[in-house]
C-alpha cells in the first residue's frame, strides 16, 4: 500500500543473532513469507496467570537486561537461525514496524533466493538504523551494550543519545537484585522481582561520595556506597566487577564535575575583552581537544573511548606531552644507549608527534623523543631478537631499539611509525631556529659563546638571587654539560639516574630556564606553537579586560624586591607574560599568585618561555589552581590535610584541638609554589624538583615542613603562633640544622638540606599516581561547596531579582544551571554563561509542564530542521518556545542569561491580567507591525493549542476555535483602519487583514476560558518547585497489572479500528509518554482502550460538512494519546490542518498550511456564519461524542 | 566579667584587591608606607597591643587577598573573628559596590553567633589622592552604613596616616564588644540578650 510511509523510529535495531525459540517469548504473528516473526514476552502476555507472569519477569530480569516486551525477529532460512531486528516496549510502536516491514521487506523476500535474503534484509534494516540513529548505542559496534542501552533508556525514559558505558548485575540495599546501569550522564538501578518494581536514577553530578565497602555481611569486598549530595546514602551489593565498576564511576563522575566546575565560572569571564562585539570569534584561540568524531556510520561503545582517554591521560602525564598526543601503539623492548651500550628493559611508546621508551626494570631510564628530531629510521637484522629499530636524531645520536614481537604486530607498529614521521616533516624546518633559542645548545657547540649568549632571562642583566658562589654555578655547569655530552641535550635528551641527582643538587642558574622547560614538558608546546605568543600580543593589542585591570594592579606587588621589578623593563615583561595568558584562558584570566611565580620564571627565562610553562602550570599540573572557583588549590589542601592525617597524626589532632586549619599556613605555600614563603633561592631548589618530579613535590616539601617543626608546632594554639613558627623557620633555612654537632660537616648541613633529606625519605610514598587518585576522590567533596559558592556570588550578583523570592530564585538558578550542564556537552569547550535555545527547550522544560518536549524531538530541532515527534510527524505549536526565547533575549545576543530568565519569568508571574495578554500579542507580533496578521492568529492558535495540550477539559478546545474565528471576524473590520494608519503600506502579505492589540484583547477577554488562562492560568504554568525524586514502586503494581492486562484485551479489539479510522483521515497519532516512565509499557500499549472506552474521554466533534460548511471544527481528545484536526470541511481537497498535543501531526507536509486564497474563502464564510450556527455546531459535537460514548459502552 | 586576663582579638580586614589593606595594616601597627609590598596571597596578620578603657588588648589584624576569587576560602580564615573591618578605595567605585558582597560572604563563611549584630567597621581608604579622583561621595558612603544598622566609617589615608588610630581604636573598642559578648554567651547557656552600644558610633569627620 503504501510503501513510502516513513519508517518508524526508535524501534529497528542492526540485525542481532539470537535464540528464536526461548521460554520468555511467545510467537503472535508470522508474516506471509514466514522470514519474520513478531513476539513478545510471556510477562507481557495477557493469558497467563498474575502469579506464573510475576516469576517469569522475575527470572528474565534477572538473566537479562531486556526489557522491551515486543520484538521482530528475521530468520533467513525458515525455523533456521534467527536474529533480532526490531524491539519495542509498546505494541501499537512494533506494529507499525511491522506493517513496515511488510510492505517494505516482506513481499520483496518472496522474490529472492535464500542466500540473497539474508543480505537484501541486513542491508536494508543497517542502512535504516545507521541513518535513523547516528551516533548513538544503537549503532554501537558491542551487541550487548546496543541491547542493554535500549532497554536503559526504556525503562528511564531518556533521550536515545545518552550513552551507556556498561552495565553490571548487582543487588541494591542487599536485598533486590538487578541491573546497575552506568551511562555518561546517570546511574541507573532497575529490577522486577515478583512484579516489584525498582528504579533508582542518580546523575552522577549529584555524586558527592563513592566509597568501596564490604558487603552487609562483611566477608566480600564486593560492594559500592554512593552519597548524593542531598546526603541519600545508596548501597550496591553483589558487583562481580566491583573495583572495575569503581574505577568507572570515579572516571565518569569526575567528568561531570569537571563539567561543573566549566560551569561555576563568574560572569562575564575575567578575561573576555570588554567590546567583544567589535572582535571577530575567529582570533579566539581554540585548543583542539578531542579529534573529529568518526564518520563510520559504526561506533564504538562509549566504555572503550574512556579507557582511551584514561590510557592517554596518563601517557601524558607520565611524559609531560600535549594533551593533543594520543597513545597508537606500544611494546616492550630493550633500549640501548648510544654511547655505554647500557641495555635497558621498558616499554617503547608512540603518539602522533612523539616516540617515548620508559624503563620497566630498576634502572631508570626515561626518553622522550620527538619525531620532528628524527633523521633517519633503519630497520635492522638481529640475531637476538626479531627486529631491531635504529633511529638517528638531531644530535647525531644512534638510539637502538630491540623487539621482540609477532610479525604482524611489527609490521603494524612500523607503518604507524612511518606515517606519523611523515606528518612531522613539516615541523622539522623551525628546528633549527629554535635550537637557537635554547642555551644547551650553545653549550655544546660552542662552549665560549656561551659565556657571552643573551639566551636566558632577566638574572642575565639583574643578577641571580642567592650567592652564586655558594651554589657552585660553575662546577655544576661542568657536570651538566658532561651529562649532555653523552646524554642528548634539550629535545633529545635521555633521562638516566645521574640526572634526577643533578636536578635535586640545584640546578646552574644558566640552564635553570631551559631545564624547567624541558622538564614540565612546556619546550613541546613552545615549539608546536611558533609565533602563537606573539600573535595573541598583536590581536590582542591595546584591548582590555577585567583581568589586564588586576594585572595592572599587582605588576608592582610581584616580587619588589628583585632588582628588575624596580624597573620598567622587568615590570614589561611581566606584564606582557600575564595579559597574553590572560588573553589565551579567558575564563581563567588572572589569578593572584600568577604574578609571583611568573616573576620568578623571568629571572630564568624569555618571556615566550615563561607563557609556555605558565600553560603547563595552569592545564596540566595544577589544574584548577588559578581559575575562578580555585578548585584546584582548594582540593589540593584537603588532600594535603589527608596526608598530614595519615603520616602525622599527632600533629593532626593538636591541631584540631586547637582549632587551627592547616590551610591558614600552607594555602600560599601551594598557590605561589613556596617562592612567596621561602628565601627565593630555596624557592627555586624547590621548582628544580618540581618540574622534574611533578605537584607530588609540593606535598613532599610541605609535609617535611611540618615534620621538622613538629615540636613547635605541638605547642601552638592559634593560628597566628602557627604562622609564626614557620615564617620563623623560612628565614633562618640557611642557618644550620645542627649548629651543635661536633662533626663540622654535620654542620655544615643546612636547614634547608635537612628539609630536602626529610621530604624526599620520608615522603617518598608520596607519588604522582597516588596524588591522582586521591584528587579525584576527593574532588566530588569539594565540587559541591564550590558549587553553592558560585551560586551564591551569581545569585548576589543579579541586577534585579524583581519579587521572587531567595527560594524562587535560588529554584531558578539550579533549574538554569541543570539545563546548563546537560547541555553543555554537546557544544564546544566554549564557556558561554547563557543558554542557547535548545538548552532553553530544556529548560522551559524542567519548570513548565506543556514546553515538555520529549528529547527525541530535541534533538531533531538541533538539527534546524522541523521539530519532528519520534515517529518522525511534524510538532507543530512549539514555536511559542522559540518566541519566549527571543522575548528573553532582550539584547538579542542569541542567549539569555539568568538575568534575563529571572526578568522574562517575573514578567509573566508578576504581570496582570492585560500585560499578559499583551505579552501574547507581541510574541505572535513577529513583524513588529503592531498587527497580528492571518497567518500570526494562526500561530496564535497554535501555540494555546500546544499551551493547553496536557489539558483535561474540554472547553480550551472550544475556546481557541472560537478564538480563532472571533479574531477573524475582528480582523475585519480592522482592515481600513490599518490602511488609514500606516504610513508605509504594508508588503508583508497581501492581503491585509490584521487585528490590533486592543482588539485582540476584545477577543480573548469576551472567552472566559481565555480570561482565566491571562489572568491566572498562564502564570501558573510556570511551577518553580524542587523536582521530586522517584521512588520505589510498590505493590499496588502487581494489581495494575492485572487491571492492565484485562484493557490490553480492549486494546487488540478496539485498536484496529482506531487505527483505520484516523488513517482515513490521513492524521496519525503518535503516543506521548507523559505519564512515569515505569508506567510506559502499558499506557502506549493501551492507547486504543483509552480511545475508544467510556471512562476515558474521546470527544470528536466532527463537521458535518453537508449542513455546516466551513465551519472551523476542533477535534481531539483531551488524553495526550490522541490528536486534533482543525478542519474545513466543504470541499474535500480542502485544507487539513492538523494539530496535536505532544504532536500536531500531518502526514504530509505540505498540506499544513492555508494557502491564502484557502483562508480568505475561510474567512469569507465565517462571515457568512452565525454566531448562533457555531453554537449549534457545538451542541452537535458534544451529542455526538454522547453518542460515541454510549457506543463503546454498549 | 571584671576578669583581667589578656584578651586576643581577631580583626579580619576585607576588601577588594589593591584598596590598601595591607598598606593600612602596616601604617597601624609598623607607622610605616612602603610601596614594596607584595599582593597578599591567602592571609598575613600583625598584632599589636592596644589599652582599650584601661584594658590591655592584643589585637591579631588579618589582612586577606582581595581578589574577588579568593573569597570562596573565607571560611578558614574568618573563623572566629571579632570585628570584620570593610574596606574600600574613595577613589574605585567598583570597591565600594563590592561591600556587600564582601560582608554577605563573611557572614555566611564565618557564621557568627549573631549576625544581625556582628561589629563591622567600614574604611574609605585613600583620600590622600586629589579630590578630583574621588568617586565615592562620604555621603553616599555613610547612607550605606547606616542601611546596615549604623556601621561606624572612616574615611583614611594609609599612606599620610589620616585617622588610621581613631579607626583601629573603633575597631578595638567594638571588637572587645563582640569578645565580651561571646565570654558571657559561653558562660551562660541560654543566650543573654545584651544591649549593644557598639553600633553609636559617628562617622569621623575628615
Amino acid at each position: 500500500m503504501s510503501s513510502h510511509i516513513d519508517p518508524p523510529r526508535g524501534v529497528f535495531t542492526l540485525p542481532t543473532p539470537c535464540e528464536s525459540s526461548n521460554p520468555f517469548w511467545e510467537v503472535i504473528k508470522l508474516s506471509t513469507s514466514k522470514h519474520f516473526i513478531l513476539q513478545r514476552t510471556i510477562a507481557s502476555s495477557s493469558n497467563n496467570n498474575t502469579i506464573l507472569r510475576g516469576v517469569f519477569s522475575t527470572i528474565h530480569n534477572v538473566l537479562d537486561t531486556n526489557a522491551s516486551p515486543f520484538r521482530i525477529l528475521f530468520q533467513p532460512e525458515i525455523n533456521g537461525n534467527s536474529m533480532q531486528v526490531a524491539v519495542s516496549k509498546s505494541q501499537k510502536v512494533i506494529e507499525d514496524a511491522w506493517k513496515w516491514i511488510e510492505d517494505n521487506l516482506d513481499k520483496g523476500l518472496l522474490k529472492l533466493d535464500n542466500a540473497e535474503k539474508l543480505e537484501f534484509v541486513v542491508t536494508k534494516i543497517n542502512s535504516l538504523v545507521t541513518r535513523q540513529d547516528r551516533g548513538t548505542d544503537e549503532v554501537s559496534e558491542d551487541q550487548e551494550i546496543r541491547n542493554a542501552s535500549r532497554t536503559f533508556r526504556q525503562v528511564f525514559n531518556l533521550a536515545s543519545t545518552e550513552r551507556l558505558v556498561s552495565f553490571y548485575s548487582c543487588a541494591y540495599r542487599g536485598i533486590q537484585q538487578g541491573w546497575m546501569y552506568i551511562s555518561e550522564n546517570y546511574l541507573g538501578f532497575h529490577s522486577v522481582i515478583l512484579g516489584i518494581e525498582t528504579k533508582l536514577f542518580i546523575e552522577l553530578k549529584d555524586i558527592q561520595s563513592l566509597v568501596k565497602e564490604k558487603s552487609k555481611r562483611g566477608i566480600v569486598s564486593d560492594s559500592i556506597k554512593i552519597i548524593t549530595k542531598d546526603g541519600n546514602e545508596h548501597f550496591f551489593s553483589n558487583l562481580f566487577h566491583r573495583d572495575d565498576t569503581y574505577d568507572l564511576l570515579v572516571q565518569l563522575t569526575n567528568l561531570s564535575m569537571e563539567r561543573i566546575l566549566k560551569n561555576a565560572t563568574l560572569e562575564p569571564a575575567p578575561g573576555f575583552i570588554y567590546d567583544i562585539e567589535n572582535f571577530g570569534e575567529s582570533l579566539r584561540p581554540n585548543t583542539p581537544l578531542t579529534p573529529d568524531p568518526p564518520l563510520s556510520p559504526m561506533i564504538p561503545p562509549l566504555r572503550k573511548n574512556l579507557e582511551d582517554q584514561k590510557r592517554d591521560k596518563e601517557f601524558q602525564i607520565l611524559y609531560n606531552l600535549p594533551i593533543t598526543e594520543h597513545l597508537m601503539q606500544e611494546c616492550t623492548c630493550e633500549f640501548v644507549m648510544p654511547e655505554t651500550k647500557e641495555v635497558y628493559v621498558g616499554k617503547l611508546q608512540l603518539s602522533e608527534g612523539y616516540l617515548t621508551f620508559e624503563s620497566t626494570d630498576k634502572k631508570p631510564c626515561s626518553l622522550v623523543l620527538p619525531l620532528y628530531t628524527v633523521q633517519r629510521v633503519e630497520r635492522l637484522y638481529s640475531k637476538t631478537h626479531a627486529f631491531a629499530l635504529s633511529i638517528s636524531n638531531w644530535h647525531k645520536m644512534k638510539l637502538l631499539f630491540q623487539i621482540n614481537m609477532p610479525k604482524t604486530s611489527i609490521e603494524k607498529f612500523c607503518l604507524v611509525l612511518r606515517d606519523n614521521l611523515k606528518d612531522q616533516v613539516r615541523l622539522m624546518k623551525s628546528l633549527k631556529s629554535f635550537l637557537n633559542t635554547c642555551l644547551s645548545e650553545t653549550l655544546l657547540t660552542d662552549s665560549k659563546k656561551e659565556e657571552h649568549s643573551s639566551i636566558g632571562g632577566l638574572g642575565l642583566t639583574f643578577g641571580f638571587p642567592g650567592d652564586v658562589k655558594k651554589q657552585r654555578d660553575r662546577y655544576k655547569m661542568k657536570l651538566w654539560t658532561e651529562y649532555m655530552q653523552s646524554n642528548g641535550r634539550n629535545l633529545t635528551l635521555i633521562k638516566l639516574s645521574d640526572f634526577q641527582k643533578l636536578v635535586r643538587a640545584g640546578l646552574p642558574n644558566r640552564l635553570r630556564g631551559e631545564m624547567w622547560e624541558l622538564c614540565s614538558g612546556a619546550m613541546y608546546l613552545r615549539f608546536i606553537n611558533e609565533g602563537l605568543y606573539d600573535k595573541l600580543h598583536q590581536d590582542y593589542s591595546g584591548k582590555s579586560s577585567i583581568s589586564t585591570e588586576e594585572i595592572e594592579k599587582d605588576l608592582n606587588r610581584s616580587l619588589p624586591e628583585y632588582p628588575a621589578y624596580q624597573k620598567p623593563e622587568g615590570i614589561n615583561r611581566l606584564r606582557r607574560v600575564l595579559t597574553a595568558y590572560s588573553w589565551k584562558d579567558p575564563e581563567l584570566g588572572y589569578c593572584q599568585a600568577m604574578n609571583i611565580v611568573v616573576s620568578a620564571l623571568l629571572i630564568y627565562m624569555s618571556e615566550e618561555q615563561a607563557f609556555w610553562i605558565l600553560n603547563v602550570l595552569c592545564v596540566k599540573m595544577l589544574p584548577g589552581y588559578y581559575s575562578t572557583s580555585m578548585y584546584g588549590a582548594i582540593l589540593d589542601q584537603k588532600i594535603f590535610d589527608h596526608y598530614v592525617q595519615m603520616k602525622m597524626p599527632s600533629l593532626y589532632s593538636h591541631f584540631q584541638s586547637v582549632d587551627v586549619q592547616l590551610t591558614v599556613a600552607c594555602f600560599p605555600w601551594f598557590l605561589s609554589l613556596y617562592i612567596n614563603s621561602m628565601p627565593l633561592n630555596y624557592a627555586f631548589r624547590v621548582l628544580d624538583c618540581f618540574f622534574m618530579e611533578g605537584p607530588k613535590i609540593l606535598f613532599q616539601i610541605g609535609l617535611a615542613i611540618l615534620k621538622v617543626n613538629k615540636k613547635e608546632l605541638l605547642g601552638i594554639t592559634d593560628d597566628g603562633a602557627f604562622i609564626n613558627v614557620l615564617k620563623n623557620y623560612f628565614s633562618t633555612l640557611d642557618k644550620p640544622a645542627h649548629p651543635d654537632n661536633k662533626n663540622p660537616k654535620i654542620r655544615e648541613i643546612t636547614k634547608f638540606n635537612e628539609l630536602m633529606v626529610v621530604a624526599f625519605k620520608e615522603f617518598e610514598s608520596i607519588t604522582t599516581e597516588s596524588l591522582i587518585e586521591l584528587r579525584k576522590t576527593y574532588q566530588l567533596k569539594v565540587v559541591h561547596n564550590i558549587e553553592s559558592f558560585t551560586k551564591r556570588s551569581i545569585i548576589r550578583n543579579l541586577q534585579n531579582t524583581l519579587k521572587f523570592s531567595k527560594e524562587d530564585i535560588s529554584i531558578i538558578y539550579d533549574k538554569f544551571s541543570t539545563a546548563q550542564f546537560y547541555g553543555k556537552q554537546k557544544n564546544d569547550s566554549r564557556n558561554d554563561s547563557r543558554m542557547n535555545l535548545s538548552t532553553f527547550y530544556s529548560f522551559l522544560g524542567s519548570i513548565a509542564d506543556w514546553a515538555k518536549l520529549d528529547d527525541d524531538e530535541l534533538i531533531n530541532n538541533n538539527n534546524d530542521t522541523v521539530l519532528r515527534d519520534s515517529q518522525g510527524h511534524r510538532l507543530v505549536g512549539y514555536k511559542i518556545i522559540n518566541k519566549l526565547f527571543e522575548y528573553f533575549d532582550k539584547s538579542s545576543s542569541g542567549g539569555v542569561s539568568l538575568q534575563d530568565v529571572v526578568l522574562g519569568l517575573g514578567e509573566i508571574k508578576f504581570g496582570d491580567i492585560l500585560s499578559r495578554i499583551e505579552l501574547f500579542f507581541n510574541l505572535h507580533d513577529t513583524n513588529k507591525d503592531g498587527y497580528l496578521s492571518k497567518e500570526e492568529i494562526l500561530q496564535m492558535s497554535e501555540s494555546l493549542l500546544f499551551i493547553f495540550r496536557f489539558r483535561k477539559d474540554d472547553e480550551n478546545l472550544g475556546s481557541v476555535s472560537n478564538f480563532t474565528k472571533n479574531a477573524f471576524i475582528k480582523s475585519y473590520s480592522e482592515k481600513p483602519l490599518n490602511l488609514d494608519d500606516s504610513d508605509t503600506p504594508s508588503t508583508e502579505d497581501d492581503d491585509d487583514t490584521v487585528l490590533s492589540l486592543p482588539l485582540f484583547r476584545e477577543v480573548t477577554l469576551s472567552d472566559e476560558y481565555l480570561e482565566n488562562f491571562f489572568d491566572t492560568g498562564f502564570a501558573a504554568t510556570f511551577q518553580l518547585v524542587e523536582p521530586v525524586e522517584e521512588r520505589q514502586k510498590g505493590l499496588g503494581r502487581e494489581i495494575f497489572n492485572s487491571l492492565m492486562s484485562d484493557g490490553m484485551k480492549f486494546a487488540s479489539l478496539f485498536g484496529k479500528r482506531s487505527t483505520t479510522d484516523r488513517r482515513k483521515s490521513h492524521h496519525v497519532y503518535q503516543s506521548q509518554s507523559p505519564m512515569g516512565s515505569s508506567l510506559d509499557v502499558r499506557s502506549s500499549s493501551c492507547l486504543d482502550v483509552r480511545t475508544s472506552s467510556s471512562s476515558d474521554l474521546w470527544y470528536r466533534r466532527r463537521s458535518n460538512s453537508q449542513e455546516n460548511p466551513g465551519l472551523l471544527v476542533v477535534t481531539r481528545s483531551s488524553s495526550p494519546d490522541s490528536f486534533i484536526s482543525i478542519e474545513s470541511g466543504r470541499s474535500t481537497s480542502g485544507v487539513r490542518r492538523s494539530l496535536s498535543p505532544g504532536s500536531f501531526i500531518s502526514t504530509e507536509d505540505d498540506d499544513d498550511r492555508f494557502s491564502i486564497q484557502e483562508v480568505e474563502r475561510l474567512l469569507d464564510e465565517y462571515h457568512d456564519e452565525s454566531d448562533a450556527k457555531s453554537i449549534n455546531g457545538s451542541i452537535m459535537s458534544n451529542h455526538e461524542r454522547d453518542l460515541t460514548d454510549d457506543s463503546t459502552n454498549g | 566579667m571584671a576578669s583581667r586576663k589578656k584578651v586576643l582579638l581577631k580583626v579580619i580586614i576585607l576588601g577588594d584587591s589593591g584598596v590598601g589593606k595591607t598598606s593600612l595594616m602596616n601604617q597601624y601597627v609598623n607607622k610605616k608606607f612602603s610601596n614594596q609590598y607584595k599582593a597578599t596571597i591567602g592571609a598575613d596578620f600583625l598584632t599589636k597591643e592596644v589599652m582599650v578603657d584601661d584594658r590591655l588588648v592584643t589585637m591579631q589584624i588579618w589582612d586577606t587577598a582581595g581578589q574577588e576569587r579568593f573569597q570562596s576560602l573565607g571560611v578558614a580564615f574568618y573563623r572566629g573573628a571579632d570585628c570584620c573591618v570593610l574596606m574600600y578605595d574613595v577613589n574605585n567605585a567598583k570597591s565600594f559596590e563590592t561591600l556587600d558582597s564582601w560582608r554577605d560572604e563573611f557572614l555566611i563563611q564565618a557564621s557568627p553567633r549573631d549576625s544581625e549584630n556582628f561589629p563591622f567597621v567600614v574604611l574609605g581608604n585613600k583620600i590622600d589622592l586629589e579630590e578630583s579622583k574621588r568617586m565615592v561621595s562620604q555621603k553616599r558612603a555613610m547612607t550605606w552604613c547606616q542601611s546596615k544598622g549604623n556601621t561606624p566609617y572612616f574615611e583614611t589615608s594609609a599612606k599620610e596616616a589620616i585617622n588610621v588610630e581613631q579607626a583601629f581604636q573603633t575597631i578595638a573598642k567594638n571588637a572587645l564588644q563582640q569578645e565580651t559578648e561571646d565570654i558571657l554567651y559561653s558562660d551562660f547557656p541560654d543566650p543573654i540578650k545584651i544591649d549593644s552600644d557598639a553600633n553609636k558610633y559617628e562617622a569621623c569627620g575628615c
